[in-house]
């Protein structure tokens, strides 16, 4: 026997990385899926999250409701501060002024700036997760690009092993079983075949680390995507509604001051309707971003839910599978093998660039 | 330094160090003032104030915008502070471990996790900061004769002022059986709560005079007023704010007067004295015939009007402030720093 056979059946072929085995696959596939499960869980978070907000603007909706019946009845009744004025050295029994309008706006103000802080802080959340999800889609293209290198070195191995064990299988045919060349001979037959039976294991699990952590690469994707809509949304909100609330500040604090009671009804009416306006646009977008977590998150998590049934029939069969490799599955699993290679050759995976996930801006809206 | 902000107060925005120097300058004066208790309070009004620098704020904020007015920070900026503190404890809690942020946030200055680790060390620093009521009203009862249906009241109520400037209001007053049907405080047992449409009388009166309140109050029906005070913190004059001009001509380039007025209508003050320099008295903007009623008022409840301003400035423009305000007939407290 050649020296480069005997050293094909003693090689224990150069993978990268740690190692694989079905029992390792399967603990990184878990580890990889409890963090994916995670970052759900933090996605679950932040649509609790809205609900709350969603929650508190219906609450501050039926305040506006109020303070624009209260202005309605004062812009009924012109003069209130001369009157009062007037009122003051009349004597006799007056009835209280019903609540401040500017209290009112001021109550109003106070919470609506309340709900765009926690908005423009879970903006940043959002963005710290999405920066999270880019990071972790690096680590698994390392992962992707490790395991389609060490598939392709087991291909090889499995190849030179398949023609190796052909020709050991040839020569032994022409010699004497019971001589000692054709007890080594044998013996060198079934070496080959369990480095053949090993190579094919390490083959296929390569082949399904790579798919089963390109379908999670897919997935931390998708999330990134989601969380980079909502990002843009809220930013949006955000954006909008703080540069309301600066102007209705300054409003407030010149309501008080003025001398003349028109003007001040003029002006909170004024801060009225853009408050008004304020609330209306976070109510319609927080209701629009709660559609679109049911109509996204929640499927994503029954895709999720299929995927790991089918890595688990994976892993099974394989590991049932690689104690007994016949020629049969061995074919089976360079096909395999040879097809995953072919379905990548037409050009690079379109995976988007960090950032560049995020142009749908409204898509949250447009659900 | 940037002139704008919003389109209805005059304001200024202060960055960086003048922001910095600004605020520790705002609360040296608060601890100077000696504010005693008819003023807002001067320890949760510099602890409000604390929270609004930028050291405290770790840059999160672009800075800090200055009513022209009263030369305190805006109503905007205030209610800045009073949200981050409200929201402070439930962001701790999202935020999570701070040693986690900081591994995250390890070697990438400027990226969102540093930002989300200055963010946690903000919250953290604020949590617990005492912050001073833009618009809060107490009720205490001081004494019960459910037999006479008549209890005594100490009304407080703390205000930012639409002026920009924070007023505290302090109000004792009797009600009467005439106004049990209709009263302005709701008794039980011990426990004393003001109804809404009482609260929202002073709380439109803060702008006005402490006589105007009074008489608002003793023409009312059913409440027999002993005593209103109003303490006002500011304003604080700067070079580049808006204030009284024979004060800003004391200034020079980096100068400061500081104003705490008491302005008190009472029917135990002996007799009338003013001695506010700068007083804005309503009196004065009335009618002859309208001053007439007012003058025939104060006789017919029986109360008297005491004014008075403290000062806090530089111990180089103390003299000269001293003098102005005895140019007004004035003897004033002032406070060198």
């Amino acid at each position: 026997m050649a020296e480069t056979e005997r050293e094909l059946l003693r090689q224990e072929a150069a993978y990268a990385g740690e190692g694989i085995s079905v029992r390792s696959l399967e603990d990184s596939i878990r580890t990889e899926r409890v963090r994916q499960d995670g970052r759900l869980g933090e996605l679950a978070g932040m649509k609790l999250r809205n609900a709350e907000i969603q929650a508190g603007l219906a609450r501050e909706m039926s305040r506006l409701k109020e303070l624009s019946e209260q202005l309605g009845k004062t812009r009924a009744e012109p003069g209130r501060l001369a009157r009062l004025l007037r009122r003051l050295f009349g004597g006799g029994k007056q009835q209280l002024e019903h609540r401040s309008i500017e209290e009112l706006l001021r109550a109003q103000y106070e919470a609506s700036a309340v709900r765009v802080k926690q908005a423009a802080e879970l903006v940043d959340r959002l963005e710290a997760a999405k920066q999270e999800l880019y990071d972790e889609v690096e680590r698994l293209n390392r992962k992707i690009v490790e395991s389609a290198t060490n598939e392709e070195t087991a291909a090889a191995t499995v190849e030179k092993l398949q023609r190796l064990k052909a020709e050991l299988e040839a020569r032994a045919e022409a010699m004497d079983p019971s001589s000692a060349a054709g007890r080594q001979l044998q013996s060198d037959l079934d070496l080959a075949r369990r480095r053949l039976a090993e190579h094919t294991t390490k083959l296929t699990l390569f082949g399904t680390a790579e798919e089963r952590i390109s379908g999670l690469k897919q997935n931390t994707w998708k999330l990134a995507e989601v969380i980079g809509h909502l990002q843009t949304d809220v930013t949006r909100y955000v954006t909008a509604a703080g540069e309301k609330l600066d102007l209705i500040a300054g409003q407030i604090q010149a309501i008080g001051a003025a001398a003349d009671a028109s003007l001040v009804l003029l002006e909170l009416k004024q801060s009225l309707e853009s408050m008004t306006e304020s609330v209306q646009q976070t109510t319609r977008f927080v209701a629009e971003t709660q559609a679109y977590f049911r109509d996204n998150v929640d499927r994503m998590v029954d895709d999720l839910h299929v995927y790991d049934s089918e890595t688990e029939r994976v892993l099974t069969e394989t590991a049932a599978m690689s104690d007994a490799w016949g020629e049969a599955e061995v074919e089976r699993a360079l096909s395999a093998a040879i097809a995953r290679k072919a379905a990548r050759t037409p050009g690079p995976e379109a995976t988007p660039r960090p950032g560049s996930g995020q142009a749908g801006s409204g898509q949250a809206a447009s659900k | 330094m940037s002139e704008g902000a919003g389109p209805s107060v005059p304001a200024r925005v202060l960055c960086g160090e003048e922001e910095a120097g600004y605020v520790r300058r705002v609360r040296e004066i608060l601890a100077a003032a000696r504010l005693g208790s008819h003023y807002p309070d001067g320890a949760k009004l510099s602890s409000h104030l604390g929270v609004l620098a930028p050291e405290v704020h770790r840059g999160l904020y672009s800075g800090l915008e200055v009513d022209l007015r009263s030369g305190l920070p805006t109503y905007r900026e205030w209610t800045r502070a009073q949200t981050d503190v409200r929201v402070a404890a439930d962001q701790l809690r999202q935020l999570g471990a701070r040693g986690e942020l900081e591994r995250k946030a390890g070697g990438k200055r400027g990226a969102i996790h540093e930002k989300q680790l200055a963010k946690h060390d903000y919250y953290a620093a604020i949590a617990a900061a005492q912050l001073s009521p833009l618009g809060e009203m107490s009720v205490a009862l001081r004494r019960s004769d459910p037999e006479r249906k008549r209890a005594e009241f100490h009304v407080v109520l703390d205000k930012l002022d639409a002026s920009g400037l924070f007023v505290r209001y302090s109000l004792d007053f009797a009600q009467t059986a005439e106004a049990w049907a209709r009263p302005v405080v709701l008794l039980q047992a011990d426990d004393a709560k003001h109804t809404e449409g009482f609260r929202s009388l002073i709380y439109q009166f803060t702008s006005y005079d402490a006589e105007f309140t009074f008489l608002r109050l003793a023409t009312m029906g059913g409440l027999e007023v002993e005593r209103v005070v109003k303490g006002v913190v500011g304003p604080l004059c700067l070079p580049w704010t808006k204030g009284e001009a024979p004060v800003r001509e004391l200034l020079g380039a980096d100068g400061f007067v500081a104003m705490f007025a008491l302005d008190m209508a009472a029917v135990d003050v002996p007799a009338d004295r003013d001695n506010d320099p700068f007083a804005d008295l309503l009196r004065e903007k009335l009618t002859p015939e309208a001053r007439a009623e007012y003058d025939a008022s104060r006789e017919r409840f029986g109360y008297k009007v005491f004014k008075d301003r403290k000062f806090v400035a530089p111990r180089a423009v103390v003299a000269g402030l001293k003098g102005l305000c005895e140019g007004r007939g004035a003897h004033n407290v002032i406070y060198g720093v």
